[in-house]
């Protein structure tokens, strides 16, 4: 698991993302571009560094080793931030950039600028809302899983060569019964994801290296890990 | 009190306390005169049928001779409809006895004589406002045909057709705009009436002695005049002398005068009205709805939100009360009014009941001020109505708890949580993304256990979700959620399933688990 998270901008959404990481004892270094948010976050008692856009970024891979983090880009202004994005991207080619756009449209210019993930503010919050409106029990289910701190969890797992799991057919494993857990879909070395319940996911063969998705509770997943490994 | 007016209060507080009364007499009232009652329009499509088929009659009355039962249906019948519509009109237009009420409560709480004859001079007044209306003026004439044996009474039929003006909204709109324009109507008025009488006088005196001049009497000078003003100009009659003619331009160019002038009269009370009439279409379709989201503001987000119920198909409403962004929620065809949706008087105006036709409440306003203000406004009025709102300021949470806002949607918490989850599990995260997500094929939906489902399935055994090509994710059972629930579990109503699969197979599956009980 990846322990270093860079942060850059110290707005209210980068509060956020900074306070949910520092509460899971995550190391996390933030870069600011002006001396009001410099003063803010050090004032939060953060590690931050205040730093110029155009800078070419090369103390990054001094400090951290760029494989191992990850990179908020939560700027406030859209372009500003792809600019950020595709900076990154030109010096480092596989580092994990995740990316907050005002909107859609934003959030594709900075997928096409290199975010592996481009989070839409506007979007994801709008669609959470209607959600809520249209489907609330799917919404609470989600919130449980995804972010309350209840039982039930949602996992992934890579697997090895050599697991018990390596070559078999998805439908031929009864592993959701045996250890009372929902395999959900299964994603191969190139992270297409197939769910279960098409016949593409149904009929996969586990390969090392694809990664299960899996929802249960706590107990079930850390026996289910145990006897894949 | 005189023994008629006591037995005059008897009667009204008899009425007034009559369940079986006042029930006809909403009915009637609602059928007759209340827009938003949803069986009204087919009592008007009933209406307009009647005058259509008198009318048509009438026009085949003219050259051929109409079988007895026609001749039946259109003085009898028809007729006798239309004096029961007046009178029920006549009945439901004011209410005599509550007026008895009312005056002799004031009275007597005033230590005063009863003044009956007032009361009634009053509620007489009342019911002659309603007769000498213009609608229950056509509304009389158009029974006339009824006392058929009077021929020139036949003619009246021709009223019925102006009927037709009571049972269509955009008819009776056109009337209201051109009805804005009265002063500028009158004007034009006075002003052609006095060039036709003058120029027709002038024509009269220049052409009534020439031989050779077809224009003979008073009569065929204000005809002429009044043909060669509207610009028609027939031919039957053409001056032939000097001073004739000169009268001839003059009107011709006056006409063309006339008519510029009335068509920019129409043209401007048109535009003028134009965003009153769309604003009484919106406030007409809303009455109509029967249940919707209040959207209230239109902010960024609720843009968004907006598109996205459109696309899903879910009734909304949205109120803003700023010019610009009311403009664009209405380009993009959504049902907007331009109100405060934080005062209370907006609710009572536009007819908007949040006890019978609001599902929830949205609060998207630009700041957290606004939507505090808004939220309490509907509390006072809905202490129960589900609200839910936008947060803009972490600080403002618990302000927005003790507004009474039931659900709060906190963007910057959202993405953090959002974030997070997205470094642990990557792969997950991007699974569950498509389950919310809009573009995929694949998505996660509740299924609501009622009765229907109750009557033949039992269990989550009996469901056979196993041979649908879907998974059960659990079950809520009164809030609490059961996840893989064992096939013995029973089902009671109220649980609802979480299931996720491709989107036409939970339709399909939803459907046929009611479908299955018929």
């Amino acid at each position: 698991m990846k322990k270093d998270v860079l942060v850059f901008g110290y707005n209210e959404y980068a509060k956020e993302i900074v306070s949910n990481f520092v509460m899971d004892a995550f190391h996390v270094h933030v870069y600011v571009i002006d001396e009001l948010s410099f003063q803010a976050a050090k004032n939060d008692a953060l590690e931050v560094e205040l730093v110029e856009l155009d800078d070419d970024w090369l103390n990054i891979s001094r400090k951290f080793n760029t494989k191992e983090v990850i990179c908020f880009c939560a700027l406030d202004d859209d372009a500003q931030n792809v600019f950020l994005t595709i900076s990154l991207r030109a010096e480092y080619e596989s580092i994990e950039i995740i990316s907050l756009a005002t909107s859609k449209d934003s959030a594709d210019k900075l997928r096409l600028a290199g975010a592996n993930k481009a989070i839409a503010k506007l979007e994801t919050t709008a669609n959470v809302i209607v959600e809520s409106l249209e489907k609330p029990a799917v919404v609470k289910f989600m919130n449980d899983v995804l972010y309350a701190d209840k039982d039930l969890k949602l996992a992934e797992y890579i697997i090895q060569k050599g697991s018990v799991l390596d070559t078999a057919y998805l439908h031929e494993v009864r592993l959701d019964k045996d250890f009372n857990i929902i395999i959900l879909a299964i994603a191969d070395k190139d992270f297409e994801t197939e769910f279960t319940f098409t016949t593409e996911g149904y009929k996969h063969r586990i390969d090392s290296g694809d990664v299960l998705v899996v929802m249960g509770k706590e107990k079930d997943l850390q026996a289910f890990e145990k006897a894949i490994s | 009190m005189s023994f008629i007016s006591k037995h005059f209060v008897d009667l009204s507080y008899f009425l007034q306390a009559s369940k079986t009364y006042q029930g006809t007499k909403r009915f009637c009232y609602a059928l007759l005169e209340d827009q938003s009652y949803p069986y009204k329009k087919y009592f008007d499509y009933l209406m307009m049928l009647l005058i259509l088929s008198s009318v048509m009659l009438l026009i085949r009355g003219v050259k051929y001779t109409l079988p007895e039962y026609a001749i039946i249906y259109n003085d009898y019948v028809i007729s006798i409809i239309f004096m029961l519509e007046y009178s029920l009109r006549f009945w439901v237009h004011s209410s005599v006895s509550k007026a008895v009420i009312q005056q002799f409560e004031k009275d007597e709480l005033l230590n005063k004589k009863f003044r009956f004859s007032k009361v009634i001079s009053e509620a007489l007044n009342e019911k002659w406002r309603y007769i000498t209306s213009i609608f229950a003026i056509i509304d009389l004439l158009a029974i006339m045909p009824f006392f058929h044996e009077l021929r020139i009474l036949r003619l009246f039929i021709l009223f019925r057709a102006f009927k037709i003006f009571r049972y269509t909204k955009s008819l009776q709109q056109f009337a209201q705009v051109l009805a804005s324009k009265k002063f500028e109507f009158f004007t034009l008025m006075v002003f052609t009436s006095v060039m036709i009488s003058v120029s027709a006088v002038l024509i009269y005196i220049a052409e009534a002695n020439n031989e050779n001049s077809a224009i003979d009497t008073v009569f065929e000078a204000f005809y002429w005049s009044f043909v060669t003003l509207s610009t028609v100009g027939y031919g039957d009659f053409v001056p032939v002398t000097d001073l004739g003619r000169s009268v001839a331009m003059v009107i011709i160019v006056s006409g063309v005068a006339v008519l510029a002038f009335t068509t920019s009269i129409v043209v401007s009370a048109f535009t003028e009205q134009l965003d009153t009439i769309k604003e009484q279409k919106v406030v007409s379709d809303v009455s109509k709805m029967s249940h919707f989201y209040l959207v209230c503001g239109y902010s960024e987000v609720s843009s968004v939100v907006s598109k996205r119920l459109h696309k899903d198909g879910y009734p909304f409403v949205i109120l803003e009360n700023n010019t610009e962004r009311m403009m664009e929620a209405a380009k993009l065809k959504f049902p907007v009014i331009m109100a405060d949706p934080s005062k209370k008087e907006t609710y009572e105006m536009y007819g908007i009941d949040l006890h019978k036709q609001v599902i929830s409440v949205l609060c998207l306003q630009d700041s957290d001020i606004q939507t505090i203000y808004t939220a309490l406004t509907i509390r006072s009025i809905h202490p129960q109505i589900p609200i839910l709102s936008y947060l803009h300021d972490g600080k403002n949470r618990k302000k927005l708890n003790l507004a009474g806002i039931d659900q709060i949607v906190y963007p910057q918490e959202l993405i953090g949580v959002i974030s997070k989850e997205f470094t642990g599990k990557p792969v997950a995260f991007d699974a569950i993304e498509v389950l919310r997500g809009q573009s995929s094929d694949i998505t996660m939906e509740e299924i609501l256990i009622n009765t229907r489902i109750l009557s033949t399935k039992k269990s989550i055994g009996e469901l056979g979700i196993d041979i649908s090509k879907l998974i059960l994710l659990g079950i809520y059972k009164k809030g609490e959620f059961y996840f893989k629930p064992s096939e013995n579990m029973a089902l009671a109503e109220g649980d609802i399933l979480v299931v996720i699969g491709l989107g036409i197979i939970i339709e399909e599956y939803s459907l046929n688990l009611h479908k299955a009980t018929a």
